[in-house]
């Protein structure tokens, strides 16, 4: 019989909101991607802070593809004024001059550098174009029919070496 | 390690310490993938593992983009190795840890853009051992550009993303 009696991963944090969440779609202007959020204040002496993010995104509102321009925000007060961390803006997505409708499963694992006391962490982005938009979390089942929301899924913890 | 018995005399063994090792590879150098292996910059990490726990997984998230110098699309085949000495001569593919990702490879101006994450459980390791990824792309005509795009917020703009390594006892 074996146990994992000790962890360095500490101070697990979770969010997943299910049942309030509602389908979004991203176009042009940055906003923060809905049920990303999360506050956090890491563990005493952390070395890093792991945020992990995982959604899918269907090509909707257009057809042609979707083009994602994402970055991790942060906010140390509470909301009010956000900044992003430069080396998370990530460029994902497929395009084509025809309709190809991809759907995309996307998961993120950023490394982030600690900081004191609680703040706000979450994903924001926009599309490229007009002709790139997307939206987060719907699903079809079958032939046009439309699923629930599917929401993202979020997770945060300390690293201690 | 402690190791203690239960009241039906079982051997009841005690761990420690769960070992993780993150690394961040801050602000990688854009890497143009040929048709020879390149080992992924940031992919690298090294485990201590202990004589009982030596199952490992290995999770790196990198970022693959369409180099346009090259063409319209790529198409990549990418590999765990493992190795006692730094990869100096001991150099060893993981059976098994492995995977293609590639663009849409018939529609020539289906540009993709993508994260990718490499996630794999390795048995068998116990001691010291280093991994890392290596890749290389299907032909010269399918080249990506690795942690460097070259968009962003619908104009030209050139960011840089930091990989992140994770390798932990499971």
């Amino acid at each position: 019989m074996t146990y994992l009696k000790e962890t360095k991963t500490l101070k697990n944090e979770f969010v997943v909101d299910s049942s309030n969440y509602s389908l979004q779609v991203i176009s042009t202007t940055l906003v923060k991607y809905n049920g990303t959020e999360i506050t956090y204040t890491p563990e005493d002496g952390a070395t890093n802070v792991v945020y992990e993010v995982n959604f899918a995104i269907s090509p909707y509102p257009d057809a042609q593809g979707s083009y994602l321009s994402t970055r991790v925000q942060y906010s140390d007060d509470n909301g009010s004024n956000w900044s992003t961390i430069n080396e998370t803006k990530v460029m994902e997505g497929t395009y084509s001059s025809a309709s190809d409708y991809d759907w995309i499963n996307l998961s993120y694992t950023f490394i982030l550098s600690p900081w004191s006391g609680e703040r706000k962490i979450r994903l924001a982005g926009r599309s490229f174009n007009t002709s790139s938009e997307f939206t987060i979390g719907r699903q079809h089942y079958i032939t046009n029919q439309v699923g629930d929301p599917a929401c993202p899924h979020v997770s945060i913890f300390s690293v201690k070496s | 390690m402690s190791t203690r018995f239960n009241i039906f005399g079982e051997v009841m063994t005690f761990i420690n310490q769960k070992k993780i090792k993150i690394f961040k590879g801050e602000n990688p150098t854009k890497q143009l993938i040929d048709d020879n292996y390149t080992e992924i910059s940031g992919s690298r990490g090294e485990i201590l593992t202990s004589n009982v726990v030596n199952k490992i997984s290995y999770k790196f998230i990198y970022n693959i983009q369409l180099d346009y110098n090259t063409g319209n699309k790529w198409f990549l085949h990418v590999k765990l190795q493992k190795s006692n000495d730094n990869f100096n001569s001991n150099i060893n593919d993981v059976q098994g840890a492995s995977y293609n990702i590639s663009s849409n490879m018939v529609a020539v101006t289906d540009h993709r853009y993508s994260l990718s994450t490499a996630f794999f459980i390795i048995d068998g390791l116990d001691g010291t051992h280093q991994l890392r990824l290596v890749c290389r792309a299907y032909s010269n005509s399918n080249k990506p550009q690795l942690h460097e795009s070259d968009y962003f917020d619908g104009v030209a703009d050139t960011n840089v993303f930091d990989t992140s390594l994770i390798i932990r006892e499971v």
